[in-house]
């Protein structure tokens, strides 16, 4: 029996070896490991959530990301070729989709699948009220917050891709299957959620963010402005009754995803909240920018001329920082080499770095003629310019000294223009307001600000570009460059929704040309009747009082005054005119040639392809269709 | 009979003592001492009356006393590792016996988990290895398994000294899962693959490897893949024994590329400069061809073999190895010693004042001491530690030889020879050209050194305590290892100035002028430093009890109780959850039965915890059982089959776990992984764009549920031996994975997760047979002659992959072996431009820039949409691990003289050549000969030529996966061939036992293989270091 305990006690050693704790010995990590749950313990590290929320916002300012580089606005030579123009040299795949805020996409900076700020902006919403050092008004507000910017993200994704998914309320992690497989829901259905939740969340925001330290959060006008622009895009031909493109673009279940049929009164529904919005926007100090800032010495003299003044009103209309016009920009603006100004900036001819500038942002020669000439009429339509000899070279005379280098010569395209074409654009032997001096420019291959290297570092189209670089923004070096918010939304879009939406409503009338004419005036150019009723100067007298002419004259007016601002890629796509705009190369001046009658020769400078129906809508990957099989491609991929 | 059922029933050995000790008569008594044949008394030896379960055994001091009925009786005398005596008593009262060791009986005994068991009782497949068939004249002895085992997938793809591991899989690849390669024991306690690379064979005694169920699911959590068991020698009792062995070795590439000339590769590279572009201006004049011809000066001229300036032809390795071994009654030793010199073929730079040549010096000591602390407690000790030198370039070797063709023989030399302005300079005047920027890889080679100590300590204690006082046959053993790994690595380089070459238009003609492109620096920049170490620890507690009853009924017991822990790896990465240590434990047993030595039974487990799991799924418990028939003991058979000697018969089958699921940073399944304050989704708001915070980021979402990889195995093996000359193993075995934890592609972009989810979901499903042969005659003439053969194949399957449903089958990865490659199908280069317009369009061939044109690789537009992309990728070829590796080879040998050869070879494997690795002339990058033999051109339009239509830039078209670049891997290589002459005894009068003999062996000597390129065995690593082609002498000399 002796030998029977020994043996239990053996038994007893092993057990007693495993059970000595396993959990102690297996338990190796440390407590206290982070858990999304912390960020809502106290207000400080909750803002971390905030910021998540925000941090989604698309980068306007990022060369890799913004879809000012996605049009045929600009293009560039730069060697890293940025997606938005392999996007519009019809480079765009299902198998890897290019600037898709589906996916999420890198650029310069990273941007996150805008599927991911929805998530973060529920779970801050879900979470917020656990904080313990909040007052329940702030929590209400960061709620509404969270759901405007749900509601905004739900409308970028429909501005690319159509109808798409609503996701109200966060899918858990432990979903199966088919829980997780969610479908597109209808146009309609889409666009009601966005503006429910918008209307939802008007309610819990404050009136008017003014605080030095919270510019740039989301206040009730903000919510109403966007709202507009909603209203207007749904509105609009591409989504309004599209049976054209759309008939076929069902679910899996038949379900038409797309109303086929033109409804009209989605544009009173624009009209009321573009009013309203504007009504509310005004009646908060939001008003048409006028330059306040001091004259330079070298314009003392000269700003009294209205030619002059309102060059400065247009040209600071974006770079002015948190100026009077500005509804909702970007707090966080890109602050690295890769962000639009740097490589729109001009270089300093005294500059010795040769990291003065990139000069690699180019307007095309569709954008040097798309401006009014200075009579507020479009150049082909102005009897007084010389539209058909427009690329022939003459002198430059001294009542152009304002805008061009007296006693030298340029195209003709050049001369005679409005304020806004000499604000926005740099051409060769123009002039440039800028680092408190006016330069004047020398663009051919090896002047001052021609090509000058064999690299990607030049003006392709022998264009620069004005309008989104601040005159202050030094070229000694790359990043001495003055910072702004690049702007969402600005009242003078308000005004053109309201033209666009009344228009296509009951067609010409006071009220549109009034809300036209509140752009014309800033810009110093005649307004609207006046232009187009004077036989003597256009070409088509009476244009403005048919709803057909009112609708282009509206069109040209909207996409000058909003240019370079990332309009253009979405505005044409809504009003099916891709392929009228994007499936013919890009044209610019031969900068690769030095002597004056060689540059002035305009040639293909970048290819454009565009695939109708296909491109008005972004695929969506083939990997994110075989994982949900629920989702339907856009038509055409 | 009923103590026979008895037995049955009570499986547990414990149990079953109590009937043996209390079985006794009361006739006769007859006692004696058991010694062996040194004197010393044998403890536990068995004494059972023959035809009877009456049986005895002896006590510390091996004495014994035993009841005998009748007279006449024979008594059996019998030891393990002794060969059994029968003794027929007529009337003595006192027997004393002297065992002797059974020669034989060393072979017969089989190393096992945690343990060792007679052959004849193992039914699990286990291969075990004679270790003179590691012996290749190589440092590396991972090289030397393909071919050589039963069982195991191996391959080496670099002959970089130091970074030549071989990859080795037991039974192939069976998971997709993050570790797949075997656990690896030295003596119990786990070690790396580059620690066993630097085992000595001539150190260890047994090398096995555990392939099914029973033999690997004691090792429970880390079983799985298989395990390679490895121990080493220990000394015997006797007079000192001295070995001494002494090789010396040159070493060469097994092959080597071929490329152009500079002026055939300059003509070829202004004909690829017009094969896209007309128009193009020439990069290389008529004058700089013309010069190069008539061999003009070779600064502005230059001819550059790259090959021939980087490499010496061959590299000189010596190694010596030591061994003593011996002892008396209370202690035995083991002591080794060996040190290895081991260079590369890196030519070094005249002006250096250091070497930046590979020179590995290796030394390490092994003492494995045994202590008999009393007649029933033994405690062994046994120590190892490696210390390495390591010298060599700050550029891996490997990659040095990957530069040999991006640098052409055409743009400059490696240095030019100094001018009258720098031929004072103190600094090599590299070679480049332009603004610089061109690879210049003799600069990159000689640009400094890299200089590394490591050392790598294996200490372990052990007591093993026999406690047949207890009861018999039972034991208790207790082991603690560590092992630690340091290492620390300086790098020393300097600037290399590159110097270009410039025309001046003279009156007199053209001048040439060197002109500095980079200033360089004369003197080596701060040293980089970096540390690097490790420590694992170790330590078990076996309990052990083997018996038999009646010569009928055998029974085994084991238990074992084990915890791992592994700290601190420095150089693994250093985020919180890879700093943290990683732990084990478990328990496992055994129990065996057999009857009759005929019937054979088997029970396994282990029982582990891993740190890595929730508390509710951190422990695993995976059994296994098996069943042998040894049909050959039956009498029966003997009569019915005399020639035969063996037929066993052997079935397992069992569950094997594997904790080792995902990387070190990627453990604790149960917690997430979120980054609280990052920076990428970090906001701004207010005036200044200054009231910054950061966002956060999830890293990784808690899963409770991840639990560990299982394996169920099962086995069918059968052994055969005939006219006990050859021996015939064969085994059919099966494996499910299951639970293989990976991403899981069902959750779409739609979630909104910063991440995948992951979970253990994937199963695979293996198959394959693994079979040696061996053959051994001895002419009556004195001729020997010996043959083995190795064939190993293992083929697997996946049943479930975390895959999305496609659409399109052919993506799909299910019912595709693990390692199968996707690709393109290549139907032929395009004839002309309209066959271009009337075929799909490729990759967007037609709105991006990289158009192209006849001559490129045509695609089969596989699902039939109009358009080449991914949706038209299809599984091609075999898979990137072979699934046949076989070896077989033969040694012979008469009077003094012996001579033995070995092939091996692998079969189903294919690779790709990477064709944007050697695409010749893009960023003017150097060109293989083969290439300039057989291209498409307008004047060669052969729609199958072996390159595509030239280009001075990347063709992405032509760079993608497709059965363009698919090769057959199969080799068969002539391994080893070795020849030796042992010095008769008389040479060495003047020393008593002296034996020596010297031999010369040859590795890699010749292949055969479809595959011209480069040695096959490197695949898609072909402009790697090479395998080497080494010729050895050696000496080995034992007193």
């Amino acid at each position: 029996m002796k030998k029977n305990i020994l043996i239990k006690n053996l038994f007893l050693l092993f057990l007693s070896m495993m059970s000595f704790s396993c959990e102690d010995y297996l338990d190796i990590v440390p407590d206290r490991t982070q858990e999304i749950s912390l960020l809502f313990n106290r207000r400080e590290s909750a803002f971390n959530a905030l910021a998540n929320c925000y941090s989604y916002l698309p980068k306007k300012d990022d060369i890799y990301a913004s879809f000012v580089v996605a049009s045929d606005e600009i293009t560039t030579p730069i060697q890293k070729e940025p997606n938005a123009i392999k996007l519009m040299k019809g480079e765009q795949s299902v198998s890897s989709p290019k600037m898709s805020f589906w996916s999420g996409f890198s650029g310069g900076a990273y941007q996150g699948s805008i599927w991911e700020a929805i998530r973060s902006c529920n779970i801050l919403i879900d979470n917020i009220d656990l904080v313990i050092d909040m007052q329940q008004q702030e929590k209400d507000e960061w709620k509404a917050e969270a759901k405007f910017l749900k509601a905004y993200y739900h409308f970028l994704l429909l501005t690319y891709y159509g109808p798409i998914p609503i996701v109200d309320v966060n899918i858990p992690i432990s979903a199966d299957d088919s829980e997780v497989r969610i479908e597109r829901e209808p146009f309609d259905d889409v666009i009601n959620y966005i503006v429910d939740t918008i209307d939802e969340s008007i309610l819990g925001l404050p009136l008017r963010v003014t605080g030095s330290n919270d510019l740039g959060r989301v206040d009730q006008i903000i919510a109403m402005a966007i709202k507009s622009r909603v209203l207007l895009y749904s509105a609009s031909p591409l989504f309004n009754g599209n049976s054209e493109f759309y008939s076929g673009f069902t679910n899996n279940d038949g379900e038409n995803l797309f109303n086929l049929n033109y409804d009209i009164q989605k544009w009173q529904l624009a009209v009321d909240a573009t009013q309203e919005a504007i009504l509310a926007a005004t009646g908060q100090g939001i008003s048409m920018y006028q330059y306040t800032g001091d004259i330079p010495t070298f314009d003392e003299t000269n700003y009294i001329n209205p030619f002059i003044k309102t060059q400065y009103d247009y040209r600071y209309v974006v770079t002015d920082p948190w100026n009077s016009e500005l509804i909702w920009g970007n707090s966080s603006p890109v602050d690295s080499w890769w962000r639009l100004q740097s490589g729109a900036l001009m270089k300093n001819p005294t500059a010795s770095s040769g990291e003065a500038a990139w000069q690699w942002i180019a307007p095309t020669m569709r954008m040097a003629e798309l401006f009014y000439t200075k009579n507020g009429l479009p150049i082909e339509n102005d009897l007084s310019f010389d539209y058909n000899n427009r690329y022939d070279v003459t002198p430059i005379a001294f009542i152009n000294r304002y805008v061009a280098q007296y006693g030298q010569s340029t195209a003709k395209l050049n001369l005679d223009r409005e304020p806004r074409f000499y604000s926005s654009l740099t051409f060769d032997r123009g002039l440039n307001r800028s680092w408190g001096e006016i330069w004047n420019l020398k663009m051919r291959k090896g002047e001052s600000h021609g090509r000058n290297a064999n690299t990607g570092d030049y003006l392709i189209t022998g264009y620069g570009l004005k309008k989104i670089v601040h005159p202050d923004s030094e070229g000694d070096t790359y990043d001495k460059l003055v910072r702004y918010p690049f702007p969402i939304i600005r009242l003078s879009e308000l005004y053109l929704n309201l033209a666009e939406a009344l228009n296509e409503l009951n067609g010409p009338s006071q009220q549109v040309y009034d809300a036209l004419n509140v752009i014309r005036d800033r810009a110093g150019i005649p307004n609207v009747q006046d232009s187009w009723s004077d036989s003597n100067l256009t070409s088509e007298p009476g244009k403005h009082t048919d709803q057909v002419g009112l609708r282009e004259i509206i069109r040209q007016e909207r996409l000058i005054e909003l240019c370079f601002e990332g309009h253009r890629y979405n505005d044409i796509r809504r009003w099916k005119l891709g392929l009228e705009y994007f499936s013919t190369s890009v044209k610019g001046w031969s900068v690769d040639e030095d002597n004056q009658s060689d540059f002035y020769n305009v040639i293909d400078v970048g290819l454009r392809a565009f695939n109708s129906p296909r491109d008005y809508l972004h695929p969506i990957s083939f990997n994110e269709l075989n994982i949900n099989p629920n989702l339907v491609q856009s038509p055409g991929w | 009979m009923y103590l026979y059922n008895k037995y049955l029933k009570s499986f547990l050995p414990f149990l079953a003592l109590f009937f043996s000790i209390s079985i006794f008569s009361q006739v006769a008594i007859v006692k004696g001492t058991v010694v062996d044949e040194s004197g010393i008394p044998l403890l536990g030896a068995t004494i059972v009356v023959e035809g009877t379960t009456n049986g005895v055994t002896t006590d510390f001091d091996g004495n014994y006393l035993i009841n005998v009925k009748k007279d006449n009786a024979v008594l059996i005398f019998s030891y393990l590792g002794f060969e059994t005596q029968k003794i027929t008593l007529s009337d003595q009262k006192v027997v004393n016996v002297i065992m002797k060791e059974d020669l034989n009986s060393l072979e017969e005994v089989q190393v096992v988990a945690f343990s060792k068991q007679k052959k004849s009782s193992v039914i699990g497949s286990v291969s075990t290895i004679s270790t003179s068939d590691l012996k290749l004249p190589s440092t590396n002895l991972t090289s030397s398994f393909a071919g050589q085992i039963a069982g195991m997938i191996s391959y080496q793809r670099s002959g970089e000294p130091g970074q030549d591991n071989a990859e080795f899989f037991i039974r192939g690849v069976t998971t997709f899962g993050y570790k797949n390669d075997p656990l690896i024991l030295l003596d119990g306690l786990q070690i790396t693959t580059s620690d066993l690379a630097r085992i000595e064979p001539d150190n260890v005694a047994s090398f096995s490897i555990m392939k099914d169920a029973t033999a690997t699911s004691l090792y429970g959590a880390r079983g799985a893949n298989g395990v390679i068991l490895v121990t080493t020698k220990e000394g015997k009792v006797g007079k000192a024994k001295i070995s001494v062995r002494y090789e010396s070795s040159f070493s060469s590439p097994s092959k080597v590329n071929d490329f152009l000339g500079a002026v055939d590769y300059m003509k070829l590279y202004n004909k690829a400069l017009r094969a896209r572009d007309q128009s193009a201006p020439l990069l290389y004049s008529i004058q700089q061809i013309y010069g190069t011809e008539n061999n003009g000066d070779p600064n502005i001229y230059p001819d550059v073999d790259w090959f021939d300036e980087l490499f010496n032809d061959y590299a000189q390795n010596h190694r010596i190895n030591l061994n003593i071994s011996g002892g008396g009654d209370v202690a035995q030793y083991y002591l080794a010693l060996s040190h290895i010199n081991e260079s590369g073929l890196l030519k070094v730079e005249p002006l250096n004042n250091f070497n930046n040549n590979i020179n590995i010096k290796r030394s390490n000591l092994r003492a494995n001491v045994n202590v008999n602390l009393s007649k029933t407690t033994k405690i062994a000790t046994k120590y190892y530690s490696l210390f390495e030198r390591y010298n060599g370039p700050t550029t891996s070797a490997n990659d040095i030889f990957g530069m040999v063709v991006q640098a052409n023989p055409a743009n400059f030399p490696k240095v030019y020879s100094p001018d009258e302005n720098t031929v004072n300079f103190n600094h090599s005047l590299f070679g480049n050209k332009g603004n610089g920027g061109f690879p210049n890889p003799y600069a990159e080679m000689v640009k400094g050194y890299k200089d590394r100590f490591s050392n790598t300590t294996l200490a372990q204690f052990s007591v093993e305590q026999n406690l047949d006082a207890i009861t018999q046959g039972l034991r208790l053993r207790g082991m603690a290892s560590v092992r630690t790994f340091l290492s620390n690595e300086n790098q020393r380089s300097f600037t290399p100035f590159y110097y270009g070459l410039s025309e001046i238009q003279t009156d007199e003609g053209i001048d040439y002028s060197l002109y500095q492109i980079q200033e360089g620096t004369e003197y080596l920049n701060e040293p980089s430093v970096s540390n690097n170490g490790n420590s694992n620890f170790y330590y078990e507690l076996v309990a052990e009890y083997n018996r038999e009853f009646n010569e009928k009924h055998e029974f085994g017991g084991l238990l074992v109780a084990n915890f791992t822990e592994a700290l601190n790896t420095i150089g693994g990465g250093n985020t919180s959850f890879s700093t943290l240590p990683s732990r084990n434990m478990g328990v496992s047993g055994r129990f065996t039965y057999n009857y009759g030595k005929r019937y054979y039974t088997e029970f396994n487990f282990g029982y582990n915890g891993s740190e890595k799991f929730s508390e509710e799924n951190r422990f695993g418990f995976f059994p296994s059982f098996g069943l042998g028939y040894i049909v050959s003991n039956e009498t029966w058979f003997e009569d019915k089959f005399p020639s035969i000697n063996l037929l066993k018969l052997k079935y397992t089958y069992g569950l094997v776990g594997n904790d080792g699921i995902s990387a070190p940073s990627d453990r604790f399944f149960y917690l997430s992984d979120v980054n609280l304050n990052n920076g990428g989704t970090g906001f701004a708001w207010g005036a200044d764009y200054n009231n910054y915070y950061n966002g956060y980021f999830v890293n990784r979402y808690d899963n409770d549920n991840v639990t560990w990889e299982v394996a169920e195995k099962s086995n069918y093996g059968i052994e055969f031996g005939l006219f006990n000359k050859m021996t015939l193993l064969v085994d059919y075995f099966q494996e499910h994975r299951k639970n293989i934890y990976m991403q899981r592609d069902y959750i779409p972009e739609t979630m909104g997760l910063t991440t995948t989810i992951s979970s253990n979901v994937g199963e695979v499903k293996s198959s394959g047979v693994d079979l040696s042969i061996d053959y051994n005659h001895v002419f009556s003439s004195g001729l020997f002659i010996s043959g083995r053969g190795n064939f190993t194949y293992a083929t697997n399957e996946i049943l479930v992959n975390g895959e999305p449903e496609y659409q399109n089958q052919n993506l799909s990865r299910i019912g595709h072996p693990i390692n199968q490659q996707w690709g393109y199908i290549a139907e032929r280069l395009f004839i002309d431009q309209e066959d271009i317009n009337n075929s799909p369009e490729q990759f967007n061939g037609f709105s991006s820039n990289n158009s192209y044109l006849p001559g490129d690789i045509k695609y089969k537009d596989v699902n039939n949409d109009g358009v080449i992309n991914e949706l038209d990728m299809v599984p091609i070829g075999k898979p990137y691990v072979p699934e046949i590796v076989y070896g077989f080879g033969f040694s012979a040998g008469y009077k003094n003289f012996d001579f033995s050869m070995f092939m091996q070879g692998v079969a189903r494997t294919s690779f790709f050549i990477q064709p944007e690795n050697i695409s010749p002339f893009v960023n003017e990058r150097n060109a293989l000969s083969i290439i300039a033999n057989n291209y498409w051109s307008e004047n060669n339009p052969d729609p199958n030529a072996f390159w595509p239509r030239l280009s001075t830039n990347t063709v992405e078209n032509n760079e993608k996966p497709s059965t363009w670049w698919l090769r057959d891997g199969d080799f068969l290589r002539l391994k080893s061939v070795e020849f030796g002459y042992t010095i008769p005894e008389k040479f060495g009068n003047f020393f008593s036992d002296v034996s020596a003999r010297i031999y010369f062996t040859g590795l890699n000597l010749l292949y055969f293989s479809k595959f011209d390129l480069w040695d096959p065995e490197m695949a898609g690593n072909g402009l790697g270091y090479p395998p080497q082609r080494i010729y050895n002498v050696g000496l080995q000399v034992k007193f």
